[in-house]
């Protein structure tokens, strides 16, 4: 006998369910913390990264053309540029995303206060 | 002679062995790369061998992570990101098993190895290349010119795109070797500090307590770094493939 299948019932109770559960989800503090630090990280790395990369093509072009010091220098400066340029975009991005999100409820103040 | 702190990330050769020239031993990291599988293995065949509709607390487990590969496939690539699951899937929870396994005492952690991380990402970087080509030919090119650039400014954003691109492989294996590596090191010089004040004896000894309780929280801490490094790999790894695969410019 073959494994019992999940009837459309049941994929349409689903549906509905993760759809209220994402309506009020809690937002999990560790998880965020979690992704903050990976996002930190990601950046981090990779304005180092895309520095060294772009320094080391300018290295290398500089030894092929005979220009010392001059592309090292410009491709340096590139690679610094590509690294906060992809760090401009992801906050860019937030930025919309944060936008386009309805705002919370406000609650009203308390007149007792 | 190596620093003590850095013994840990040594490779022995259990099995020595040359083909062509080329030392291909069989060693401890690639003993622990099989170990990483056969635990991969054994948490997916065992959680889902007895499947069942409401499931279990382990087959949950199993379902949740392939839940969460899965969202964040459509989230980055969308619906036809959806024939990479199975690579992301793989590529996630090789690596998350490999990140927790190094924490256990006397394991071997494979991803502290800058050649394992680059090697992973170094398969990306041309599959999402070849993706690239095969889907768009010549047309791949426009992803090193975004939409509404100035011509002016055109040769510069080019290049900067260029360099960008480039270096996609060593950040994506840097991160992942830097992160574990570091964390290792920490643990092991933090437990150097219990060993040695406890050796000084008398009050010195008590003072040890304080890099146990340091090595303790940073254990804790180490669980979290692998299970995120884990995450953001395959979410870079998403995020390239959606790059290739729909051309977002």
């Amino acid at each position: 006998m073959s494994r019992p299948r999940p009837t459309d019932e049941l994929g349409s109770l689903e549906a509905r369910l993760a759809a209220a559960k994402a309506r009020n989800a809690p937002v999990d503090p560790v998880r965020l913390a979690g992704g903050a630090m990976g996002q930190g990280f990601r950046f981090a790395v990779e304005i180092v990264v895309t520095t060294v990369v772009g320094t080391a093509i300018g290295w290398q072009l500089d030894r092929w053309l005979g220009t010392k010091p001059w592309l090292l220098i410009v491709f340096m400066l590139l690679g610094v540029a590509a690294g906060f340029m992809s760090l401009f975009r992801a906050v860019a991005a937030e930025q919309r995303l944060v936008d386009t999100q309805p705002m919370p409820p406000s609650v009203p103040e308390d007149p007792e206060e | 002679m190596v620093r003590p702190q850095l013994e840990q990330f040594e490779i022995h050769r259990l099995v020595p062995a040359t083909t062509l020239g080329y030392d291909v031993s069989f060693t401890n990291a690639s003993l622990f790369m099989l170990v990483t599988l056969a635990g991969v293995w054994a948490f997916l065949t065992l959680g889902m061998h007895r499947a069942t509709i409401v499931p279990g607390r382990w087959q949950s487990a199993v379902e949740m992570i392939h839940e969460f590969v899965v969202g964040m496939v459509d989230e980055n690539i969308g619906r036809s990101g959806r024939a990479y699951v199975p690579f992301i899937f793989a590529l996630f929870i090789f690596i998350l098993f490999a990140n927790i396994l190094g924490l256990l005492p006397f394991a071997f952690a494979v991803t502290s190895h800058i050649w394992v991380t680059f090697a992973f990402a170094a398969f990306i970087f041309l599959l999402c290349i070849g993706i690239g080509f095969a889907k768009h030919g010549l047309h791949f090119f426009e992803l090193f010119v975004p939409p509404q650039t100035p011509v002016v400014l055109l040769p510069l954003i080019v290049l900067i795109e260029l360099i960008s691109f480039l270096s996609r492989p060593l950040t994506l294996s840097v991160r992942l070797f830097a992160n574990m590596t570091a964390g290792h090191i920490l643990l092991q010089v933090f437990a150097g500090f219990i060993v040695s004040l406890g050796l000084a004896g008398g009050a010195f000894a008590l003072l040890g307590i304080l890099p146990l309780a340091m090595n303790v929280a940073l254990y804790a801490l180490e669980l979290l770094v692998a299970v995120v490094q884990a995450y953001v790999f395959a979410l870079l790894t998403c995020v390239y493939l959606n790059d290739s695969i729909n051309l977002p410019h």
